[in-house]
């Protein structure tokens, strides 16, 4: 009966450890590789998913640099100047009505009265927003219009009238016309725009300016400036 | 019958049997284990790594373009300008047109209603009634739709037509 005991010795069985540890090594650092705080799969899937972001960002955010850095900024600033003229950033009525006294003496038509709805003129730089602050409330309160009644004029002179007004600029917007032989009324909105102070977040898309301004600028060339009139 | 053959002891065999197999296991195990937690581990320095430059290249370009605010300025109010006027223009319609439209064969136009995105009344004199139908006509081919408002007579004034028109042909 004491053959089998007096035959076991523990080193025969030391191998077995050899497993065992091999086990629980593994056990125990796949848990932390895998699933513990900043190493886990998920949270390191997440981190990378987090950088191929970043780096789509990288890539538009270089794209607006190298935009940037080729932008001619005289140029651009000259169109900017054109446009100003075209939509200037303050209310200056005085053109309106310029304007208005020059078509009616090209067409030899007398003026009876203005009745004009300026509003608040204010500065551009001023008063200028932040973009993305300006409400439709504030969009309706921003025309600038006139109500002009004319004497006496065939319909030729009357169109020649208005085709004068919307040739100049700044631009003008006819609203309504009441023409009859006796005497004419129009209403007229001026244009204009309060400057929006642009967000400089570095991380916005820079606008499509070139067409965008290059259109606008072909829309308003050969139209009559009345800013540089004496 | 009784064997007496002192029977042969084969657990000292198999057990070293076992011992070989779960050694020769266990080691392709731990090796594999060792070779994916590197590939692992390798990933996540390589992974950690690209996070750092690229959160530090996004931060120097974010600087440069800052420097160039000035610019970035010029060019966001130009765009806006440009916006601004397209918008104008593209709401202002086109009174002129219209005033061309209706006078251009040359008939006496007496009056004129013109608002802004809606109807026009036009009111056209003449001698003869005929020439109120032809100038109908003419409205016809201009306008989408024509409606004749009156027709009047006056031994002072003669024949007078009131026509409204909405909306010009070709026009958007």
């Amino acid at each position: 009966m004491n053959t089998g005991l007096n035959r076991f010795k523990i080193s025969d069985w030391v191998w077995i450890f050899y497993p065992l540890i091999v086990v629980t090594f593994i056990i125990v650092s796949a848990g932390y590789l895998l699933g513990s705080g900043s190493t886990s799969i998920q949270v390191l899937l997440s981190k990378q998913q987090k950088t191929d972001d970043q780096q789509n960002q990288l890539s538009k955010l270089k794209l607006k640099l190298e935009t940037l850095k080729s932008a001619d900024t005289d140029q651009e600033g000259q169109k900017l100047t054109q446009l100003l003229v075209a939509m200037p950033p303050a209310k200056r009525v005085w053109y309106l009505l310029e304007a208005v006294n020059k078509s009616a003496s090209d067409a030899g038509v007398l003026i009876n009265q203005f009745n004009g709805n300026v509003g608040d003129v204010k500065e551009a730089t001023a008063s200028a927003t932040v973009s993305g602050q300006i409400t439709p409330t504030d969009q309706t309160q921003k025309t600038m219009s006139l109500n002009v009644e004319f004497a006496q004029m065939d319909f030729p002179s009357m169109t020649k009238i208005i085709s004068e007004l919307e040739g100049d600029l700044p631009l003008v917007k006819v609203k309504k016309v009441d023409f009859t032989l006796s005497k004419t009324t129009i209403d007229l909105e001026g244009g204009w725009g309060q400057l929006i102070k642009p967000s400089l977040d570095a991380t916005l898309p820079l606008p499509n300016y070139i067409v965008i301004s290059q259109r606008a600028l072909q829309h308003i060339q050969g139209m009559s400036d009345l800013t540089t009139l004496n | 019958m009784i064997n007496f053959v002192i029977k042969e002891d084969k657990s000292g065999q198999i057990i070293d049997q076992v011992k070989r197999v779960v050694t020769v296991i266990t080691s392709v195990v731990l090796i594999v284990y060792i070779v994916v937690a590197a590939g692992v581990i390798g990933w996540m320095v390589w992974e950690n790594s690209r996070a750092k430059k690229t959160t530090v290249d996004t931060s120097d370009v974010i600087k440069q373009i800052q420097d160039l605010s000035a610019k970035e300025i010029v060019i966001r109010n130009l765009a806006d300008r440009a916006n601004l006027v397209e918008s104008f223009l593209g709401e202002r319609g086109d009174s002129s047109q219209s005033a061309y439209l209706l006078g251009s064969p040359g008939n006496k136009i007496v009056s004129w209603n013109y608002v802004l995105g809606g109807a026009e009344v036009v009111s056209v004199a003449a001698s003869q009634p005929a020439e109120l139908k032809v100038y109908m006509d003419y409205l016809g081919e201009k306008y989408v739709q024509v409606r004749t408002e009156k027709v009047e007579w006056t031994p002072e004034n003669g024949w007078k037509g009131i026509f409204d028109v909405t909306r010009k042909k070709g026009a958007t």
